[in-house]
């Protein structure tokens, strides 16, 4: 079986100095510390958990993580070769796509997954907060694919001979026979983060060389949105500390509804 | 040649609608915009609002007719303002849900309800825990101090990640908003994405040990403090009461 995982290498916008909020319209996230989109680390996860199984059962599994560009600045080798050394067959890198125009971006990755078609593809819910969390769907609409939104886990089910995925949808977890070549969204999975490697596979993955891949060109038009900054609400007054024990006091009476 | 706007399809509810949304535009092949939370004119034109890079910025995307617009039930107190403003400019809001179903994909095997443990969004007093506590027995003794003081007990989202919680205590744009009288955050780095839900609390008290956390920025009152400490004096203060 040959899994799929599309992912986003991201600034990580709370390393930002606050003043770079001020002016929107020259943003510097060059600087900013660099991590995959948090629901795209828990699909690349998800993705390895899932060819575990399959190779506990005996099966093949293979595994490609596809990224579309580093846009913003958020170039990090050491991300991308991390992938290797946690167990990625190969890590594919296609060229970015503007920023706001989710549909190329989704019409790339498509390009990329007719032409080495896998069995599932896995992706990250959305990006972060601020992103548009449409890649997923128009995947699928490109592929012609069916869409499972919200996946939590992934495994093989041996007996059945058959993949299987468990979704988080409105109050219920919901499990799935999924069908061959399907998107899965990842949301609040059971593993979050990426797995932990040890320093031989960092230093084997130095060797390895990343698959390059020019999709059919897309061209969906998209203006760019007019940024501001977001207004604060709150002006905060300081408490002056002078022991635990008076300001638990304090927060006590609060919470009793006796302090103001 | 741009079309007259006249209609904008809306989707607005929880995840199940957010889906059908995106599965019904990708369908179409229509332009989705997603997370929105009002409509503005800007250079002679409509735009649909939606917060950017982790909720930093404010983004204005311009709309064409027939563009499908997605609305979290968490930000349903904006569908007010919006059907108004489309009635002013004599556009269209019609509701996505009357020209789809509900997402069903194919291979259900089996469905199981998810018990949620409380309702964070009603509740009037929450203790809310960071990564600050350290670890997870912290975090078991504010959820053991909120029990005793009948107040709930959420988490930031990292919280969950680590396995101290579970996910349906997350505070924020993943999780719960507040909408408490009062809210004490014990070492919560004051995040965008933390904030989008704290900040609904009417009274947000923080304790930090840094004085230049991103918290002192949004709450109404700051406590420069270590927060072990004081949960430590809280937890003494309460057993003497009993
Ligand atoms: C797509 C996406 C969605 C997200 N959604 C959410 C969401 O809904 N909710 C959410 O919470 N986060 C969310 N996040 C994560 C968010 O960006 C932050 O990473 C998170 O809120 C930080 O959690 P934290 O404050 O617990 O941890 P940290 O950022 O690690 O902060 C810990 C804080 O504790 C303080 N501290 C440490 N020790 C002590 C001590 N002894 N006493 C007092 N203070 C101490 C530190 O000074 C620091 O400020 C999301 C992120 C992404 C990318």
């Amino acid at each position: 079986m040959k899994i799929g995982v599309c992912f986003k290498i991201v600034p990580d916008y709370e390393t930002l100095l606050a003043e770079e909020w001020e002016n929107p319209n020259q943003l510097d996230f060059t600087y900013a510390k660099k991590m995959y989109g948090c629901f795209d680390e828990a699909a690349l996860e998800m993705g390895l958990r899932m060819a575990d199984s399959l190779k506990a059962a005996g099966q093949t599994a293979e595994t490609v993580a596809v990224t579309c560009g580093a846009p913003e600045g958020a170039v990090s080798e050491s991300l991308l070769r991390a992938l290797f050394a946690a167990g990625y067959d190969d890590v594919v890198l296609l060229p970015a796509c503007e920023s706001f125009v989710s549909r190329n971006t989704a019409k790339s990755l498509a390009s990329y997954f007719t032409e080495h078609p896998v069995d599932l593809i896995l992706t990250g819910r959305m990006v972060g907060p601020g992103d548009s969390g449409m890649v997923p769907a128009y995947l699928a609409g490109e592929l012609g694919a069916e869409l499972y939104p919200e996946a939590v886990s992934a495994s093989w089910n041996d007996a059945e001979s058959r993949a299987e995925i468990t979704c988080k949808e409105a109050g219920f977890l919901k499990q799935y026979a999924v069908s061959s070549g399907a998107v899965c969204t990842v949301g609040d999975a059971e593993a979050s983060y990426l797995r932990l490697f040890p320093l031989k596979a960092r230093m084997e993955a130095k060797k390895r060389v990343f698959s390059e891949y020019e999709p059919e060109k897309a061209d969906f038009a998209g203006e760019e949105p007019i940024l501001r900054m977001e207004k604060t609400e709150a002006e905060c007054s300081f408490l002056e500390y002078k022991s635990a024990e008076e300001t638990a006091g304090f927060l006590l009476g609060v919470l009793k509804g006796e302090t103001e | 040649m741009m079309n007259k706007m006249e209609c904008l399809t809306l989707f607005c509810g929880g995840l199940e609608v957010q889906t059908a949304g995106k599965v019904y535009a990708a369908a179409k092949g229509l332009t989705c915009h997603t997370d929105i939370i009002g409509l503005e004119m800007a250079d002679g034109k409509l735009h649909g609002k939606r917060k950017l890079y982790s909720t930093h910025l404010d983004g204005l995307f311009p709309l064409e007719n027939g563009d499908v617009l997605i609305l979290d039930e968490k930000k349903k107190d904006c569908l007010e303002e919006m059907a108004a403003m489309a009635t002013q400019l004599g556009i269209t809001l019609t509701d996505g849900m009357s020209l789809t179903a509900v997402h069903e994909p194919s291979g259900l095997l089996h469905t199981e309800e998810i018990v949620k443990t409380e309702d964070l969004s009603a509740a009037k007093l929450v203790l809310l825990g960071g990564k600050g506590l350290g670890t997870k027995a912290n975090f078991e003794r504010l959820e053991a101090l909120a029990e005793k003081l009948g107040a709930s007990c959420g988490c930031t989202r990292p919280v969950a990640m680590a396995g101290w919680a579970s996910y349906d205590k997350v505070v924020g744009l993943s999780g719960s908003i507040l909408g408490a009288d009062v809210c004490i955050a014990f070492g919560v780095s004051g995040a965008a994405p933390l904030m989008a839900g704290a900040t609904g609390a009417k009274r947000l008290i923080a304790v930090n040990n840094d004085p230049k956390a991103q918290i002192f920025g949004r709450c109404s009152e700051g406590i420069v403090a270590d927060c072990l400490e004081i949960l430590t004096a809280l937890e003494q203060q309460i057993e003497q009461e009993v």
